[in-house]
């Protein structure tokens, strides 16, 4: 799909639906038009800066830019995730990032090898585009319930250390719990009827000129992909996050047992 | 065995606490609040710090490294097991889960024998406390520590320490501290 290939007329007929919308907001509803007009600016200044890096990528068309890139997106990544998760845990953020990058990298380089014929900078850019906005989703949820299950059982964290268990053992229940939640967004998305609605990736695919099948195979290569990443980089995250957590003694940091 | 407590001060503690428990003895920790009481037990366990003195077993000092060597000689039954909240948001633990546990996997253990302890413990069945005792007591390991026992099971633990182990408990309850060979007011 090119630019030439968009009408000028269905894009104005566009913006005259959203001040159709925006007005009639005005009339009933102030607050949610300028909630509607907050996120259509927010969403064309991050476009604005989404086509100037993804245009420079295309034109320079080096591995070395769209791997520094990809570095960039996952950094930011992991930080954006910290800030989701709102757990206040700051010391986090360097097994966030290896799990970010962990996660990113397997799956990204997998997805790129599975498409190798048409692999090029700007679609291992894409690629990581879709998987660190995947990730932005899943790991804060899955470090909250993480962090929430380790203060909140800390009775029997504490009864299967004193017992016998070792540190791994004793966490695992969390760990479990973490993963548990790190797939659901994959999950939730899949698990509504997909027949008249299927992914948005998959209109994506279709709108940029991709037969149906391939669209097809395409879709499904991501939901794995996005499957696997959350599951690698919540595991690689937690595996290094007890010096992060855990005081000298293999209690929660800043959490008093009862 | 002995386990040594010289001069350790932890936090929320008004003093320092010097003792030494032996095999073949009780000894019952006393005063303060249940919070503290807990927290004395949790310092045995090595889980919490100590701002001064120290805490040894036959000499080794428990320190945050040694502590898991340490405790692998150590049972211990907590005063409950789960938080206020913790079951309704999270699966309620088991407490025959430490029987999962690769350094447990050859205690021997059927309902039918943990049914037969709670019994041998003499106190409630429903109480959670009975069956954290009856876990504690067959993991079989010389130090047991109890935390806040049922009264009716005081005569179980005494016979405990008769047969050889060092039993620690934490307790206000009269009959606790009338069968404790050793009592430690805190």
């Amino acid at each position: 799909m090119q630019i030439s290939d968009i009408y000028i007329g269905g894009v104005v007929l566009l913006l005259a639906l959203l001040a159709g919308v925006m007005a009639l907001f005005a009339y009933q509803d102030a607050k949610t038009m300028h909630r509607i007009g907050r996120v259509a600016t927010l969403l064309a200044g991050c476009m604005a800066v989404v086509l100037a890096y993804t245009w420079t990528i295309l034109r320079l068309n080096s591995w070395i830019v769209a791997v520094l890139m990809v570095l960039v997106m996952i950094v930011a990544t992991a930080w954006l995730a910290l800030l989701k998760s709102k757990t206040k845990q700051h010391r986090m953020f360097l097994p966030m990032l290896a799990g970010v990058a962990a996660g990113a990298l397997v799956s990204g380089g997998v997805i790129v090898l599975g498409i190798y014929q048409m692999a090029s900078p700007l679609i291992l850019v894409a690629v990581m585009m879709l998987l660190c906005g995947h990730l932005l989703d899943a790991l804060p949820k899955s470090l909250q319930t993480y962090v929430s299950s380790l203060m909140h059982t800390q009775n029997h964290y504490i009864y299967m250390l004193a017992n016998g268990a070792t540190l791994k053992e004793a966490l695992r229940p969390s760990l479990l719990r973490a993963l548990r939640t790190s797939v659901i967004p994959s999950l939730k998305g899949q698990s509504t009827l997909l027949v008249i609605a299927p992914p948005a990736v998959f209109g994506g695919l279709l709108l940029g000129g991709a037969s149906p099948l391939a669209a097809v195979v395409m879709t499904g290569m991501l939901f794995v992909a996005m499957l696997a990443e959350s599951v690698i980089a919540t595991w690689v995250m937690i595996a290094l996050s007890h010096n992060s957590l855990l005081d000298q003694h293999g209690m929660m940091k800043g959490v008093e047992a009862k | 065995m002995v386990f040594e407590l010289n001069e350790v001060l932890t936090e929320g503690a008004a003093r320092t606490l010097s003792m030494m428990a032996e095999e073949g003895r009780m000894t019952c920790l006393t005063g303060g609040t249940a919070e503290l009481r807990s927290r004395w037990l949790r310092v045995m366990l090595g889980f919490e710090p100590t701002l001064t003195g120290f805490v040894s077993i036959d000499g080794e000092p428990l320190t945050a490294s040694a502590a898991p060597t340490l405790r692998q000689l150590m049972a211990y039954a907590p005063a409950c097991l789960t938080s206020e909240g913790e079951v309704v948001v999270y699966e309620a633990p088991s407490v025959q889960d430490v029987f999962n546990l690769e350094t447990n996997r050859e205690c021997p253990i059927s309902n039918g024998i943990l049914s037969e302890e709670m019994r041998r413990v003499g106190a409630d069945a429903d109480d959670v406390r009975t069956r954290l005792i009856a876990v504690a007591v067959l993991l079989n390991r010389p130090i047991l520590l109890i935390d806040n026992p049922p009264a009716a099971a005081a005569l179980y633990l005494a016979r405990q320490a008769r047969q050889g182990k060092m039993v620690i408990v934490c307790s206000q309850e009269s009959k606790v501290l009338e069968v404790a060979d050793q009592i430690v007011e805190l």
